[in-house]
Parts: C-alpha cells; sequence; structure tokens
C-alpha cells in the first residue's frame, strides 16, 4: 500500500513536471541581484506576449554549472561577462548580448557620507566591511578595485574584510545588523534603512552583465522574443529605476 | 593551494575544539535525560534532536540574527571579548556546537539508558562513591558509546556547509572552512582544486564511518550508531 503510494507520487511528479518543457513558456536562468527587475519585467512580458517566463534564481556560478551539465533552461542573464561568453566558447550557447551595466553602493550605518575619501580614510575606521566575494562576483571585484583607491595593498587594512558568497549574502550581513559598512549592489539597496552612497563609476571597472540564449532550448523562439524586450529602449530606460545604467550602445 | 591547506587545518581544529566541548556538555545532559522522567520530556527529547532536521541555513540564519551587535547576545559579547561573534572562529565554534548537539548526545543516551541500573546500585552498596561509579562503571561499559559520539560530531562538523555560510564570511584562517573553500571552487569553476578537497573530504568521510561501524557494539548486526 505505502509503496503504491510512493509509485504515484513519483508518476504525478514526472506529469507534472513536464510541463517544463511545454510550449508558450521561457525558461530563465538569472542571477540573484537581477532577480527582482526581470521579475517585474516579466509580468509584462507576459501580460503583453502570453509567453509565459518560467524564473530561477541563483548564483552566477552555480547556474553555469547547472547549464553546463543540461538543466533545462532557454536564457542565462549572468551577474558577469565571464560565465555566459565561456559558454559561447564551448559551443553551449549564443546570441551574447549586454542587458545591464550593474552599479556599485556603500550602504552604512548612523551617518551620512560628505566624501568616500574622509570615510575611509577616518583614523577610526576599523569597522569590518562586508563586500562580495571578488572571485565569484562582479560586484566584489568593483568593492576590491574601490577600497584599493583608499588603501595601500603593501600595509595591512585597518579593517576585517568580511565576504558574503553573493551580493545578496553581503548585504544580508548589513540588513541583520552584522556589519555597519558594505559595498554592495545599488539595485538592492532600495529599501535599506542605512545611508545609501552611490559609488561613483570610475572607482571601479565596469560591471557588464551579459545574457546567453542556450544550445538546445525547447523555446528557442520565445527565447528570442525576450532578448528583444529586455533590451528593448522602453524596458532599458527604466533599469535605471532598478540602479542600473542602462546599455546605450553594443 | 596554501589557502586549502589553511582550510584543512582550520576545519580539523574546529572539529576537534567542537568534539571535546560537546562531550563534555552532552555527557551530564544525555546522563539526566536517560534518568529522567517527565510528561515534559518529549519535548526535550525534540529540542536536543532538531539540528537533525532543520535545515542548515535555517539555523544559520537564527544565528546570524542572534550575534548581531544590534542582538542582546551578539551585544554582551562584543561587551566581554571586544570582538565580534559573526565572523569569527569563536562564533564558527558556538555554531557548530549546537549544529551537532544530537550527534553527541544521541548515542550517550541510548547507551545509558541501556546501562543496567544494577551495577550502579552494588557500587553504591559496596560504599563508591558517585565519581568513581562514573570513572569505574559507566565509562568503561559506555566505552563504544562514547567513541561514536566523538566520532560523529568531529565527522559532522568537518562537512558542516549550511551554518558556516550563513554566519562565517569566509575569511582565510578565521572562518574559510574546508566546505566553504570547496564551494568557492566550484562557484569559481576552479574544477580540479574542487575535485581534489571533494575527494579528499569523501575518502575521509568514508573511513571515519567504516572506523565507527567497527568500534560500535552491534558489530556486524546493527547499522544504526548507538
Amino acid at each position: 500500500m505505502g509503496l503504491q503510494r510512493v509509485l504515484l507520487l513519483i508518476i504525478s511528479l514526472g506529469v507534472s513536471g513536464q510541463s517544463f518543457g511545454q510550449s508558450s513558456q521561457v525558461n530563465i536562468a538569472v542571477a540573484a541581484n537581477f532577480a527582482e527587475p526581470v521579475k517585474e519585467i516579466a509580468q509584462n512580458f507576459h501580460r503583453q506576449t502570453g509567453i509565459k517566463p518560467v524564473i530561477s534564481i541563483g548564483s552566477s556560478g552555480t547556474l553555469f554549472a547547472q547549464i553546463s551539465h543540461g538543466a533545462p533552461f532557454d536564457l542565462f542573464l549572468s551577474a558577469d561577462a565571464l560565465r555566459p561568453e565561456k559558454l559561447v566558447q564551448q559551443g553551449k550557447a549564443s546570441d551574447l548580448h549586454t542587458y545591464a551595466k550593474g552599479r556599485l553602493a556603500l550602504v552604512t550605518r548612523g551617518k551620512s557620507l560628505a566624501s568616500l575619501n574622509a570615510f575611509f580614510t577616518h583614523p577610526q575606521f576599523t569597522k569590518p566591511v562586508a563586500i562580495a566575494n571578488p572571485k565569484l562576483a562582479p560586484y566584489g571585484v568593483a568593492a576590491m578595485e574601490t577600497l584599493a583607491h583608499f588603501f595601500n595593498d603593501n600595509e595591512p587594512w585597518p579593517f576585517t574584510l568580511v565576504q558574503g558568497k553573493s551580493v545578496a549574502q553581503t548585504y544580508q550581513y548589513f540588513q541583520a545588523g552584522n556589519v555597519d559598512v558594505a559595498l554592495v549592489a545599488l539595485s538592492l539597496t532600495a529599501k535599506t534603512q542605512g545611508d545609501v552612497f552611490a559609488i561613483p563609476s570610475q572607482y571601479h571597472s565596469p560591471i557588464v552583465q551579459k545574457l546567453v540564449l542556450l544550445k538546445g532550448a525547447d523555446h528557442t523562439d520565445e527565447a528570442k522574443r525576450f532578448i528583444d524586450y529586455l533590451l528593448s529602449p522602453q524596458i532599458q530606460s527604466t533599469l535605471q529605476e532598478w540602479g542600473y545604467a542602462p546599455v546605450t550602445d553594443e | 593551494m596554501s589557502d586549502d591547506i589553511t582550510a584543512i587545518m582550520l576545519t580539523l581544529k574546529l572539529a576537534c575544539i567542537t568534539s571535546i566541548i560537546l562531550l563534555i556538555i552532552a555527557t551530564p545532559l544525555a546522563w539526566k535525560l536517560a534518568r529522567w522522567q517527565h510528561k515534559a520530556k518529549h519535548y526535550v527529547l525534540a529540542v536536543v534532536a532538531l539540528p537533525l532536521i532543520l535545515p542548515p541555513t535555517v539555523l544559520g540564519f537564527y544565528l546570524l540574527l542572534l550575534f548581531s551587535p544590534q542582538n542582546a547576545v551578539g551585544q554582551i559579547w562584543q561587551d566581554f571579548t571586544g570582538q565580534q561573534l559573526a565572523f569569527s572562529f569563536s562564533g564558527l565554534v558556538l555554531g557548530s556546537v549546537v549544529y551537532s548537539l544530537p550527534f553527541a548526545v544521541q548515542p550517550l543516551y541510548a547507551s545509558f539508558v541501556q546501562l543496567d541500573g544494577r551495577y550502579l546500585d552494588v557500587a553504591t552498596t559496596l560504599g563508591m562513591s558517585k565519581w568513581s561509579r562514573f570513572r569505574r562503571i559507566v565509562i568503561p561499559s559506555c566505552k563504544p558509546a562514547f567513541m561514536v559520539a566523538l566520532g560523529l560530531t568531529f565527522a559532522h562538523t568537518i562537512g558542516e556547509f549550511g551554518v558556516v555560510l550563513m554566519i562565517g564570511g569566509n575569511i582565510p584562517g578565521e572562518t574559510q572552512v574546508l566546505s566553504i573553500a570547496l564551494f568557492e571552487h566550484v562557484e569559481a569553476l576552479e574544477y580540479e582544486q574542487a575535485h581534489a578537497l571533494a575527494f579528499g573530504m569523501l575518502v575521509f568521510s568514508f573511513m571515519m564511518m567504516a572506523l565507527l561501524y567497527r568500534f560500535n557494539r552491534g558489530g556486524g548486526t546493527s547499522w544504526t550508531l548507538k
């Protein structure tokens, strides 16, 4: 009796799982920092075209590993340029496009910022600073480049550098009150109770977020329509509200 | 690679300290629980067993909030030590002790329950003190359970991931343990280094479990460690 029930469960799971492969939808894997905007964009896209975007959120590294091993996504919206380019090189993807440019922000608690320089070089500045792991997240690389403007590589920095596995976790460290200073994506800071200071883009190399169309996608046409929609001037102009710089050329 | 060595050493240090602390905590706790009869006992047993079934991220999330200096626990710790609890080795030890508690308590509990009370009664009538009864009767007759508790705690702490991911902050030499280093290699597409660590961990875990089953009194017949 118990076995029958288990079998029934497996069968019903298998049946419901098949809807994943049916038409009129597009399966999108998206990096965590872009999850909120893509949800809203997807809703509007669904309303206009009738195509339903199914969204899976993860870190770019995890999604890349899953895609490399045959995960059934049609589109991959990465937080960086490296991973989509790598998929194209490996012949697993095509249609490489830049879809957004990220902006870095400093969030602090309790004091508003006059200037970055005054903030970081203050002699009492010894509090832990949270950044995203630069090996994993492009926002972490940008954060390190920004800090390198104020601190010398040859001497130990006066604070502990705490690393989150993603820019989302880094922001969580700040929100939960475990650090008072964090360098995160501007897109995350909309609802913060801390003070936000958008880092001028000349402090770091651009955070270029690229997307690719995956080979063997079940919904190539739908995916291409979504790409066109996302890159359209109408959508790109809304990205600023989310804390991204729009893609102007390319 | 040197970062990986640092991570391995740190992980071993964490596992050793956690195992010792847990043995000190779990022994009297298991002893009390084994002798305790009360309506509320189910609830206490359930609380001890919670880390077995809770996703480690749940535990890590609450620890992160608890460790925050905005909270009483985090505040008191910071006042006493001058150090922050989250993102520190001490924080990891505390997290690991909570996380591995059932792995230490349960084998000891099972063994203490099965221990024949008559030996202790006889010893009492012969005038043995409480401490020497424990040292000369309980410890020798429950020795396999102590080994299993120690071994399971050690192995479980080595494999700890979710909790550390939440409260660690990936600081080399302080909170970057083996599983985190492995995760970083996978995410950074360094599959070769990831393989080295992952395979090493697989072999280690296998040997550890095989050793524990050898120690287990059930010999070849029992699968559950107790």
